[in-house]
Formats: C-alpha cells, structure tokens, sequence
C-alpha cells in the first residue's frame, strides 16, 4: 500500500478531531442550539409578536360610528 | 521534525482548507435559500418549533411595516387597513401556536387572501413581504 495512503488512515482520527478544533476556533459562534433553546426562542417570539399586536390594538381603538339623529 | 511529522502538517493543512471551503460553499448556498435549515440535533417538535418561529419573525415583518407605514406624515397606510393588518397577525400568531402539522399552508392561504383584501393602495405597501413569507411557508410546504 502507498505509504503516504497508509498514513492517513493511521492518522485519520486524529486529524479529524484537529481540523474540527481549528473550525470551531475560526467559528466561536457556530454551536447549535440545543431544543431548550430553540423552544424558548419560539415561546419568546410567540410572547413578544402578540404583545406588540395588542399595545398598538389598544393604542388606536376603533373610531365609534355615531349614532344617527333620532 | 521529521518527514513522517511534515507530511502530518502538511495533511491538516490541506484537509482544513478544503473543509473550509466546502462549509463556505454549503453555508453560501443555505443563506440563498429563503428557509434556513434547523440544526440536524433539533427534536422533531423542536424542529417544528424552529419553523414557527421563522415564520412568526416573517409575519412580524407584515405587521411592522404596516405600523411604521402608517405612522408616516401622511401616513403611507390607513388606520383602518393598520388595524386590520395588526388582527390579522395576531390571529394569524395564535393559529400558528395552536396548529398542528399542515400549518404552513394554511398560512399561507390565509395571507394570500388577507392581502388580496385589503384596498389596492395598502396591500402594495405590504406587498414585499407578502411574498417573502410565501417563499418561507412554500419551502416549509
């Protein structure tokens, strides 16, 4: 078998694992979230959508239509 | 340092930037497509999550824009058609919270409609956005 073939196969593991270590020094930021969090997200996102709906809903309360003369 | 630690160096180098690259490739790709795809460790119901949340944040952008377009001087969007936009989308939040599978094209019915609704002015104002939650929900589909 070609030596340099051979070596890479010996090696495999261990370079895998150092260039992972190199991706995640390169992308601090590249961590999944884990489901608590992605569940928190959605519950926040649910939480603040209708908060804003019904501050502005409470804001600009529908013009009453007035009443027609007697 | 010898041959074999050379060839080692050289190998982690080399395999490095063609996994850099290819992450580079496959993330440039992901970012052209409108839906942006759940991490593969996601729970089915967290992945479903994931999606709502998409959407929601899409439909945020509908009803932010209706808003902003009616507090303009002169406003570019009438109260009434604000009003609606803003009960659509809670409406529309609540729908989504309460859905089970087959949510998104329901969504996307519904807005369709709304927007076709609303007086010709005021759905142009909207119009982008409508369309950009189509190409979510139609990839969520």
């Amino acid at each position: 078998m070609n030596p340099l073939v051979q070596l890479v196969i010996q090696e495999l593991p261990g370079l895998i694992s150092e260039i992972r270590s190199l991706f995640v020094t390169q992308n601090p930021g590249a961590t999944p979230p884990t489901d608590a969090q992605v569940v928190a997200a959605y519950l926040a996102a649910c939480a603040s959508s209708i908060a804003v709906d019904d501050a502005w809903l409470a804001s600009h309360p529908p013009t009453p239509v007035p009443a027609p003369p007697a | 340092m010898t041959i074999r630690q050379e060839i080692r160096r050289d190998l982690v180098v080399w395999i490095f930037v063609v996994y850099a690259s290819v992450t580079s490739i496959g993330f440039a790709v992901q970012s052209c497509s409108s839906v942006a795809q759940p991490p593969p460790t996601l729970a089915p119901a967290s992945i479903d999550d994931f999606h709502k949340t998409q959407a929601i944040q899409a439909l945020d952008q509908i009803r932010n824009i209706a808003i902003a377009a009616n507090a303009t001087t002169p406003p570019q969007m009438s109260t009434a058609s604000t009003r609606l936009v803003v009960s659509f989308h809670e409406a529309t939040v609540k729908t989504i919270q309460a859905a089970g599978s087959g949510w998104p094209a329901t969504i996307e019915t519904a807005v369709d409609n709304f927007a076709k609704g609303l007086p010709a002015a005021d759905a142009t104002v909207i119009a982008p956005y409508v369309a950009l939650i189509d190409a979510l929900l139609k990839g969520l589909s």
